[in-house]
């Protein structure tokens, strides 16, 4: 009775004791990478700053990469043929030139790829973004409201880039529709950058001085043609697109008429998100489309101080 | 070793106190140990990643300087074309991509054994020996993983120095490499930029590890390049791995360093715990005692009984176990004491008894000699009646001096009768007549001597009439089942109720017949209890009757106390 009760004792320290166990594990995370085509605007740092929320919020590990413009055709595949090199367990991609992306063979069949942003008609992977040819449309129907006749030109970014030519293809269709507009000039801007865009904008000014009208198919663009037709001092009505602070500044006051809203942050999140969920072997959609607002002078305050907030850009 | 009850209950109490406290502690110690290193591990992986987060940047920084150093136009086209007069160009067009933590960035060019190096300190083309190139062309193979650097000791360098590597080629026209661009940051670059100040904790020695096991940045500057050490003792090794570049940063931080102040606490609590019951002997000590005093008590008044002292009795506290055990033991106590006072009572009336009867024991032989010789005288003077009463008058006096013990047979008790009777006819002239009735089976019954002479005595005494010589006394003894019943009647003058009560109170009248009627009776109570007894049957001028009534026994021990 007492030896048992001991016996009891005993066992119950040495099972306490037994507590103590050492060494930490490390669980391997699920490597993400990401191929963007620069991190040269505020569209690409929302972005990015998504795929990094998204990657913390998923306990995934994601690495970013870019080359040091969007028409650093050759960097980008340099990255893209290190990065399937790199074997990560899933791939998303934008593509610089959407007409280049043969380097993604290598990855077909054996790292999942997607398309963040900018699709590429050469495969067909999911893809993960904004709509582009509605954004043309909502482009085209917010000028046409303000605008109703007379002519109409679009300044576009590097159009081997899917997402500024679907732009225009989208805001061509739309324009359709009204027959007082007449679409004068599509001027193209090789890096899609706020210097080229000027000079594209002032060419216009010079060339159709009757113009009403400008469609820019990024807010870099916008800025830009916004720039020069202060300097010019011309009276033409801007759409741009993408959701960025200072472009939304421009249409609270009035400088520019609109802007198609694409959040940078939540193409991010989603492509993550996406990721994720294919990877864990759930069905997805093909194309996650995110949200496109149209931003006018009435909800830009709105809109402006909600991205603030919620990016934290106004805190920096 | 024997131990009391007190120090079994004062043992198994600290007993289990100190388990208790043992038990607790130690599953205190567990919990915070674990709650510790896991707030130890989880800060340390944060300073990790932050770490692991900065030197992934640098690798990137060096990752882009090769790409982008590769894929640069005015690069490409001099390192095709590469002559001595494009040297100083190039050279100062690879010094352009140094920045930050890209210490150097090199262009390798097999064909013409070159290699031109833009340096913190130079710009120069050196030629390559064959040691060189081998290492060169090692270096350009590349990685496994080309997002994860090369980590190597430059060999091209005369101070032995320690780069991550990234290196990118440069085709010709016909997709052929013709040269390769080189990015390299500085391990000690990486050491104090990355880990120094931010890995390296107060407990904990940290470095960053290529994914093959190889240390590649660390404090101890002799341990670079070789395979990670080996963890040695209780350490706690937190790994966090660089997502870009998969190199591994290590902390390793000894667990004693960590944990030391909880081991410190724990064995506190092991001493307090032990000084708290050494404290708390005192008071269990004087509650147990105070519990005990009541069994104390019991063994004690125990003793004392054992010694034979019955008056004594326990004490009762409560109304508790000890309390019934200390009443039963009283009530015990009482039951005895009332036994042996009956026994002892009744010892001490037979003792009485026998001196009584012992008192009327004539026994010397003098006196038998002395009436043997008148017995004798008797005859010679042919006397023969006085013989005959001399001869009664011996036999008489014998039985009741024998020392045969208190019982005698029926028969011997009636011969006895038979014997004192003549003498008494002869001292009353034959006024009287004595009939003896007894069964033949059961003359041998024993019964206590002198029971029937006192009736006998009695009825002659106070019976009959001894003026008148028609005096009858009949001795009967007859057996009714297991009973004897012994009758002694006369048809004398009878007695008053007076005389009855009288004479059953031992009032005696006669010096001679001194055992008495009384005496009869105490004896039938002392060997028979209830069993025996004497009754009196009287009626004025009707006579009296005795009757003893009494277990037959066939054996003279059985009721000898």
């Amino acid at each position: 009775m007492k030896r048992s009760a001991i016996t009891w004792l005993a066992l119950l320290l040495a099972v306490l004791l037994a507590g103590c166990s050492g060494g930490t594990e490390t669980v391997e995370k699920p490597t993400i990478c990401v191929v963007l085509k620069a991190m040269d605007s505020v569209h690409w740092m929302s972005v990015q700053d998504g795929l990094e929320q998204a990657a913390q919020d998923y306990n995934v590990s994601v690495n970013i990469l870019w080359p040091s413009d969007e028409n650093d055709v050759d960097a980008q595949n340099t990255i893209l043929r290190d990065v399937i090199a790199s074997r990560p367990d899933a791939i998303a991609v934008s593509p610089c030139d959407s007409e280049q992306v043969d380097v993604l063979e290598q990855a077909e069949d054996r790292i999942p790829c997607f398309y963040i942003d900018t699709r590429s008609e050469q495969f067909d992977f999911p893809y993960i973004g904004a709509d582009n040819k509605n954004i043309g449309r909502l482009a085209a129907r917010a000028l046409a409201q303000e605008v109703q006749t007379g002519q109409i030109a679009v300044i576009m970014g590097n159009s081997r880039q899917s997402t500024h030519a679907e732009r225009l293809q989208g805001f061509t269709e739309e324009l359709k529709q009204y027959p007082a507009l007449e679409l004068c000039a599509v001027r193209e801007s090789e890096t899609s950058s706020y210097l080229e865009s000027m000079k594209c904008m002032e060419e216009i000014l010079r060339e159709y001085p009757e113009v009403k009208g400008v469609f820019c198919t990024s807010a870099l663009m916008v800025l830009g043609a916004m720039e020069e037709q202060d300097k010019a001092g011309a009276d033409v009505r801007l759409v741009g697109v993408d959701m960025q602070s200072d472009a939304m500044s421009g249409v609270e006051d009035g400088r520019i008429l609109a802007l198609v809203g694409q959040n940078g942050y939540e193409i991010g999140y989603q492509t993550i998100r996406t990721m994720v969920r294919y990877l864990n072997g759930e069905d997805i959609e093909h194309d996650v489309h995110v949200e496109t607002p149209l931003i006018t002078q009435d909800n830009a305050a709105e809109y402006l101080e909600k991205y603030l907030t919620e990016r934290g850009e106004g805190n920096d | 070793m024997k131990l009391g009850l007190q120090e079994k209950i004062i043992g198994s109490i600290l007993l289990v106190s100190m388990v208790v406290s043992i038990v607790l502690s130690i599953v205190f110690y567990n919990n915070s140990v674990e709650v510790i290193e896991n707030n130890y591990v989880s800060s340390v992986t944060d300073n990790l990643t932050v770490c692991a987060g900065m030197f992934d940047d640098v690798m990137k920084d060096t990752y882009y300087t090769a790409v982008n150093a590769a894929s640069d136009p005015d690069i490409q086209h001099m390192v095709r074309e590469y002559d001595s007069e494009v040297r100083a160009q190039l050279l100062e067009q690879l010094d352009s991509y140094r920045s930050g933590y890209i210490e150097s960035v090199y262009c390798y060019l097999p064909e013409k054994r070159v290699i031109l190096k833009a340096t913190p300190s130079e710009t120069v083309e050196q030629e390559c020996s064959e040691t060189d190139m081998q290492w060169l062309e090692d270096v350009a193979r590349g990685q496994e993983n080309p997002l994860s650097p090369k980590y190597h000791t430059d060999q091209t360098e005369l101070l032995k120095k320690q780069s991550f590597t990234y290196t990118k080629p440069i085709y010709d026209e016909a997709g052929e490499s013709v040269g390769y661009i080189m990015a390299n940051a500085d391990e000690r670059d990486i050491f104090f930029g990355c880990l120094q100040g931010y890995g390296n904790f107060s407990d904990g020695r940290s470095y960053i590890a290529t994914p093959d096991g190889r240390v590649a940045s660390s404090t101890n500057l002799k341990s670079l390049g070789e395979q990670a050490p080996e963890a040695e003792g209780d350490v706690l090794i937190t790994t966090v791995t660089a997502p870009l570049s998969r190199y591994t940063l290590v902390t390793v931080s000894d667990r004693s360093v960590i944990t030391g102040h909880i081991v410190e606490t724990r064995n506190q609590i092991f001493a307090l715990a032990l000084l708290f019951n050494l404290m708390a002997c005192i008071p269990i000590l004087i509650l147990v005692r105070r519990m005990m005093r009541p069994v104390k008590n019991l063994e004690e008044v125990m003793v004392q009984v054992g010694q034979g002292d019955l008056a004594v009795r326990a004490q009762i506290y409560s109304e508790d176990e000890i309390g019934r055990l200390s009443q039963g033991f009283n009530d015990m106590i009482q039951q005895v004491e009332d036994l042996i006072d009956e026994l002892v009572t009744q010892k001490l009336l037979k003792k009485e008894a026998e001196i009584e009867a012992l008192k009327y024991q004539i026994t010397p032989h003098f006196m038998y000699n002395t009436l043997n010789s008148i017995k004798y005288a008797a005859i010679l003077q042919n006397s023969a009646e006085i013989a005959e009463q001399l001869e009664a008058f011996i036999e008489l006096l014998q039985l009741s001096a024998s020392d045969r013990g208190a019982f005698i047979t029926v028969r011997q008790e009636i011969h006895m009768v038979r014997n004192y009777v003549k003498l008494q006819m002869f001292r009353y002239a034959n006024s009287f007549t004595v009939q003896f009735d007894v069964c033949p089976d059961i003359e041998g019954c024993y019964i206590p001597g002198l029971l029937i002479q006192p009736l006998v005595e009695n009825a002659i005494l106070h019976g009959i009439d001894l003026k008148r010589s028609d005096g009858l006394i009949t001795v009967r003894v007859l057996r009714d089942e297991n009973e004897l019943a012994i009758k002694v009647e006369d048809n004398g003058r009878g007695m008053t109720a007076e005389e009855l009560t009288r004479l059953m109170n031992g009032e005696r009248k006669s010096k001679f017949s001194g055992i008495g009627v009384h005496n009869v009776r105490e004896r039938l109570q002392l060997y028979y209890g209830k069993l025996g007894k004497l009754a009196f049957y009287s009626r004025e001028n009707h006579g009296t009757s005795a009757v003893i009534t009494m277990p037959i026994s066939y054996d003279a021990e059985e009721y000898t106390i």
